[in-house]
């Protein structure tokens, strides 16, 4: 998709996109384990560092611009970040370079609450081994 | 008096900051490397998310482990909130290892590093 006009798409913004521009938990464990989006982690580095889910692939917000040739234009581009601000803000910026893109409602702190336990067991079995997030 | 009776006289609230340690004071004691973080959650949950530093040992290895764990500095055992954390921690209060849980658990902590907060830890690799 070609990159869209900021005004033209505040113009076109309605009931439908407001829902569309964002993917709820359960939506995103399902479309991530049939290989639909590629999540992204937009939190800073030294967040990263800290510590880091080991789905998806780490690319700092302020790195974005700079950083689109490795975002997969087949792909839904999905943004987090600890809650969804940032993610909002990722989100956008991708959606008007022309990219089909949505973030995640949740954040980073509720997937990594949801797994936890009996959880992360049968999303594994579901999804296969994981290597830890990349950079 | 074996380790397990001490453990059971010192269930009082006064003596409970010998069981536990805050985020706060954990990330400062951390930082002036007076402790080691030690993730005893599951592999499974470990390789969904996981955090760049400490020892991780699942809590039902933790007996046929003990030789991997410093015995001279503080351990700070930390599961998702605190419940496997604390059973873990006084098991190895009573093998005789200094070691406290992670009051407010690893969701603690990863909600407490987010954005520039992050920076107030000093990774040590």
């Amino acid at each position: 998709m070609p990159p869209i006009p900021f005004d033209d798409y505040l113009r076109r913004f309605d009931y439908d996109e407001r829902l569309a521009m964002k993917i709820g938990l359960e939506e995103l464990l399902d479309s991530y384990a049939k290989g639909e989006i590629q999540l992204i982690d937009i939190r800073f580095r030294e967040e990263h560092a800290a510590w880091s889910v080991g789905m998806g692939q780490h690319i700092p917000l302020n790195e974005l611009p700079d950083r689109l040739n490795e975002l997969d234009r087949a792909k839904t581009i999905v943004t987090m970040c600890p809650h969804y601000d940032r993610a909002e803000i990722a989100r956008l910026f991708l959606t008007l370079q022309g990219y089909r893109s949505r973030y995640f409602t949740g954040g980073m702190l509720k997937l990594v609450d949801y797994l936890r336990g009996d959880n992360a067991r049968d999303y594994l079995k579901r999804i296969g081994p994981l290597t830890g997030s990349s950079n | 008096m074996d380790a397990l009776d001490t453990l059971a006289r010192k269930t009082v609230p006064a003596a409970m900051g010998e069981a536990r340690i805050g985020l706060d004071d954990f990330i400062t004691a951390y930082n002036e490397s007076r402790c080691e973080l030690l993730d005893i959650r599951v592999p499974e949950e470990t390789a969904v998310w996981q955090f760049s530093f400490g020892l991780r040992i699942p809590a039902n290895e933790l007996p046929d482990r003990l030789d991997e764990l410093p015995s001279d500095t503080l351990l700070v055992v930390a599961c998702p909130m605190s419940d496997r954390s604390n059973m873990a921690r006084s098991y190895l209060a009573a093998k005789g290892f200094e070691a406290k849980y992670l009051a407010g658990g690893l969701l603690g902590l990863a909600d407490r590093l987010k954005g520039g907060a992050a920076k107030t830890l000093k990774l040590r690799t």
